[in-house]
């Protein structure tokens, strides 16, 4: 009986394991109120969030999602969002590629069906609209950077002197 | 003293309310004329239309996956409306440096391949960017015909899908000059690139 439910379990994992293909990786829908609440959240607690909006046909977006991984190796507890723009055609061929293997320690999110005019302004106020941009909430102050990181420094010491 | 304490009073509560950051053209500004190279070889800007009833302007380029995902829909427009009273002037501001696939040739290129039939004009200089603050493409501005800016923002509300779209907002903009009526909503925002200007 034993032997037969490990069996059973085991190919439950090998069934899902083959459903899912190579990837592990999972990304999570948005709404507008659990969009709220993530840039929200930690304005009352202690938990340090980097929050980065980003797309596979950004360059500069590219270039600086590396520095997101690196900073997390750094300082473990943060929290790294990373909130994929990309059209949704280009979801299963171009970023399932970019995260499969990657940013392991970053979770990954959609916004599905919502209008940029009525998420954008729940991020910053200001933000015009172009990407890369990055919010970085620490013991309930925020800092958002509309454009790119001109290097890993410029992040790290944004995020150390927040 | 009373007055003293007022403007130390307002200078206090200033600190709460941020200017946005944000230069150049705000709804309200009258713009100034402006004008660069187009595609054809000849120069044109907002006096190329004397007799235009408002303008469109697009700041885009051919590169940014968001622009292209526009170019049908920025075409159509400029077909629907009439070009001598409702000129719609879509401006490349990229540095060709910083971004080889928006040089001029390229430019010409992309609007024969795509039969654009509006103007497609090179900032070379960006001092046209720099004048309304764009920062992204593709960014549309909505003038009246006192070059007023009426409206700045998204085409519309979704760049995904054009058959799912449910808010037209430059066109509202248009309809709503028509009527001298203010634009609602007058500013919007979308995702695009950044314009890839080089350092003042």
């Amino acid at each position: 009986m034993c032997m037969k439910s490990f069996i059973c379990i085991l190919f439950i994992l090998f069934m899902s394991a083959d459903l899912n293909g190579q990837s592990n990786r999972s990304i999570v829908l948005l709404d507008l109120d659990k969009l709220k609440s993530m840039v929200e959240a930690s304005t009352n607690n202690k938990e340090i969030q980097i929050i980065n909006f980003w797309a596979s046909w950004c360059i500069p977006c590219m270039e600086e999602l590396p520095y997101f991984e690196k900073i997390k190796q750094q300082f473990p507890d943060l929290k790294i969002n990373l909130i994929n723009l990309d059209f949704e055609k280009d979801v299963k061929t171009k970023v399932m590629k970019i995260i499969d293997h990657r940013y392991a320690g970053c979770d990954i999110y959609r916004l599905q069906g919502l209008s940029a005019d009525d998420w954008m302004p729940v991020v910053n106020a200001e933000w015009s609209g172009s990407i890369p941009s990055t919010l970085i909430i620490k013991a309930g102050k925020k800092e958002f950077k509309e454009g790119k990181f001109k290097d890993f420094e410029e992040l790290k010491n944004l995020l150390i002197n927040l | 003293m009373k007055k003293v304490f007022g403007i130390a009073c307002i200078a206090f509560i200033s600190l709460f309310f941020r200017v946005p950051l944000s230069t150049g053209y705000q709804v309200g500004d009258i713009i100034k004329d402006f004008e660069a190279k187009n595609i054809d070889g000849t120069s044109v800007g907002t006096k190329s239309f004397p007799n235009a009833k408002g303008y469109v302007v697009v700041f885009t380029c051919n590169t940014c996956p968001y622009a292209q995902a526009y170019q049908n829909r920025i075409n159509a427009l400029a077909k629907k409306l009439d070009d001598k009273a409702w000129p719609l002037i879509a401006i490349n501001s990229n540095d060709k440096g910083m971004s080889p696939g928006d040089s001029f040739d390229q430019m010409k290129q992309l609007a024969k391949s795509q039969g654009y039939a509006f103007p497609y004009i090179y900032d070379e200089s960006q001092e046209i960017v720099r004048a309304f603050g764009a920062s992204k493409t593709p960014h549309f501005y909505v003038l009246d015909a006192n070059k007023k800016v009426k409206y700045i923002g998204a085409l519309d509300d979704n760049a995904d899908d054009a058959n799912a779209v449910t808010k037209h907002y430059v066109e509202d903009a248009i309809k709503a000059i028509q009527n001298n009526m203010d634009p609602n909503p007058s500013t919007t925002r979308a995702i695009g690139c950044g314009i890839k200007k080089r350092a003042a």
